[in-house]
C-alpha cells in the first residue's frame, strides 16, 4: 500500500518535472517565474493541471504573502476583507506552516483586519512569522497592538497606531 | 478613555514592543500638561522608522512644548506631519522651518480651527520662509484655518516663498477668510496669481473659504492660462457667495479655455442648503456658462482615460 501511494506520488512528481511548464524553459527559471506571479494568480495556477499543483505544493512558493501596493494582485482582493482574509489563509495552507512575513501594506479596507487573520490563524503560522506590516487604513488603537504584539512576540511588526481617543 | 500616556511604551519599544515598528501615530490629548508633550517628544525621539505624525487638540501654543515635540518630530524622520486643532502660534515658526529643512520631508498639514489665530507674522517669518524656500523635497503643504490673509504682507512673503518649489505638489490654504474688503481680495488673489503663474509643479490647488470675491478671483484666473501644471482647484464659495453669470463669461470661460492641463474646477457656485428646490432643480440653476466649463474639463478627462 505505501509502496504504491510512494510510487504514485513518484509518478506524479515525474510527471510535473518533465511537463512542459512554459515550454523548453528550465526548471529553475520556470520556478523563478511562478515565484513572481502575484498571490491569486499562483493560487489559481495550481488549478491548471495535477503537474502545476505538484509543483506549486512546495512551501517555499507560500512563504511570503505580498499585497502590498505593487503586488499585483487584483484589487478586489484588496478592498473587500472577506476575499483578502480569503487569499491571505489560503497561502498559509500552502505554506505548511512556513509562513515567513506578511505585507498587507496595499489592502484599503479599514477593519481591524490583521487581528482577524490573527484570530483565525494557526498557533504554527503565528511561530513562523517574523515580518508583519499591517494594512495602514486603520489604525490600531495601543490595546489592539498590545494584543497584535503578544500574538507574535517574535515577529517584527509594522503598523499605525492611534493614542488618545475623545470621547 | 485612552490617554497620550499609553503611547510611551509603544514609542519607547519597551516589552512586548520590543520589535514594533510605528508607521505613522496619532495622538489625541485630552489631558496632560506641558510634561506629557516634554514625555512624549522624549519618547518620540528614540523611535526609528516612524514616518507620519499626527497630533491632534493639542495645545501647542507654548516655545519649549513646539520646540521640543517639533525636534524630536525632526530626530525621529518623520516625513509627514499634522497639526490639527493645536493652536499653534508664530512661537512654532522656527521649529516647523527646522522640520521642513529636515531631509526628505514631504508633508506638512496644519489647521488651527480658529480664525482669530495668526501664525505667520512677523518676527519669525524670514526664517520659516527661508526653510520654506530651500525646501527641496516638499510636495504637500496645508495651512488651513490659520488666518493666513490677516498680514497680507506677510501672506505675500510666505506665497512668494513657495515659488520655486519644485517638489510641491499640493496647497491648500481653505478656511482663511479674507476681511471681505475688495483691496484685500485683489491683493490676496493677485498674491496668488504670481504663484500660480510661476509654478511648474503645483497639481492641486485648494483655495474653499478664502472669501476672495470677484477682485481676488479675477487675477487668478488670469493667471491660470500662463499655468501649465495645475490639474484641481477648488474655490469652495462659502454661504452668501456665488459668482455672476457675466463673471462666468468674461472671466472663468475663458480662462478655462486657456489651460492646457486643468481638470476639476470645484466650488464655483453655492446652493443655498435651505433653498427649498431638490437636486434635480439645483443642476438646473447651474449657469450655462459652468455648464461649458465643466463640458470642457469632462471632455480632457475622457480624453486622459481613452489615452490611458
Amino acid at each position: 500500500m505505501l509502496t504504491r501511494r510512494v510510487a504514485r506520488v513518484h509518478g506524479l512528481r515525474e510527471a510535473a518535472l518533465s511537463l512542459p511548464l512554459l515550454g523548453p524553459l528550465p526548471g529553475d527559471l520556470v520556478k523563478l517565474i511562478l515565484r513572481l506571479l502575484p498571490l491569486d494568480r499562483r493560487l489559481r495556477a495550481r488549478e491548471v493541471c495535477r503537474g502545476w499543483r505538484f509543483f506549486l505544493n512546495d512551501a517555499s512558493f507560500w512563504t511570503h504573502v505580498d499585497l502590498s501596493p505593487s503586488c499585483g494582485v487584483n484589487p478586489r482582493f484588496l478592498d473587500s476583507w472577506r476575499r483578502g482574509l480569503a487569499l491571505l489563509r489560503a497561502a498559509c495552507v500552502c505554506a505548511k506552516g512556513g509562513l515567513q512575513s506578511v505585507d498587507l501594506s496595499g489592502v484599503t479596507y479599514c477593519t481591524p483586519f490583521v487581528l482577524q487573520w490573527l484570530d483565525s490563524a494557526s498557533a504554527v503560522d503565528k511561530a513562523s512569522l517574523r515580518d508583519l506590516v499591517a494594512p495602514p487604513p486603520r489604525r490600531l488603537d495601543v490595546e489592539q497592538v498590545t494584543a497584535l504584539c503578544r500574538a507574535l512576540p517574535l515577529c517584527r511588526e509594522r503598523c499605525g497606531v492611534e493614542c488618545g481617543v475623545e470621547c | 478613555m485612552l490617554r497620550a500616556v499609553e503611547a510611551l511604551p509603544l514609542l519607547g519599544c519597551e516589552p512586548p514592543f520590543a520589535l514594533l515598528t510605528i508607521n505613522d501615530l496619532i495622538v489625541y490629548f485630552v489631558e496632560g500638561g506641558e510634561q506629557a508633550f516634554l514625555n512624549l517628544a522624549s519618547a518620540l525621539s528614540g523611535h526609528k522608522g516612524m514616518e507620519k505624525l499626527f497630533i491632534h487638540t493639542a495645545p501647542l501654543g507654548a516655545r519649549a512644548t513646539v520646540d521640543a515635540l517639533l525636534d524630536a518630530a525632526i530626530s525621529a524622520g518623520i516625513k509627514d506631519a499634522c497639526f490639527g486643532g493645536c493652536g499653534l502660534t508664530p512661537t512654532a515658526l522656527p521649529a516647523l522651518g527646522r522640520l521642513l529643512h529636515s531631509p526628505g520631508f514631504a508633508s506638512l498639514k496644519v489647521w488651527n480651527g480658529h480664525q482669530d489665530a495668526a501664525i505667520f507674522e512677523s518676527p519669525s517669518m524670514p526664517v520659516f520662509c527661508e526653510a520654506l524656500r530651500n525646501s527641496k523635497s516638499l510636495r504637500r503643504l496645508w495651512l488651513m484655518g490659520v488666518n493666513l490673509w490677516a498680514d497680507i504682507a506677510a501672506a505675500s512673503q510666505l506665497i512668494a516663498a513657495m515659488e520655486g518649489l519644485t517638489a510641491l505638489r499640493e496647497l491648500s490654504i481653505e478656511g482663511n477668510c479674507t476681511d471681505v474688503t475688495p483691496e484685500t481680495q485683489r491683493a490676496a488673489g493677485e498674491c496668488l496669481a504670481r504663484f500660480i503663474a510661476c509654478s511648474t509643479s503645483l497639481r492641486v490647488l485648494n483655495l474653499a473659504n478664502n472669501r476672495l470675491g470677484d477682485p481676488g478671483m479675477t487675477p487668478i484666473f488670469q493667471a491660470l492660462g500662463r499655468n501649465t501644471c495645475l490639474e484641481k482647484l477648488n474655490f469652495g464659495l462659502v454661504n452668501g457667495e456665488h459668482i455672476s453669470a457675466e463673471f462666468a463669461h468674461d472671466v472663468v470661460l475663458p480662462a478655462v479655455r486657456a489651460t492646457t492641463r486643468l481638470r476639476e474646477l470645484n466650488g464655483l457656485q453655492w446652493v443655498d442648503a435651505d433653498d427649498d428646490a431638490d437636486e434635480e432643480d439645483d443642476e438646473e440653476e447651474l449657469l450655462p456658462e459652468l455648464q461649458e466649463v465643466e463640458d470642457i474639463l469632462a471632455a480632457r478627462r475622457r480624453a486622459d482615460e481613452e489615452a490611458a
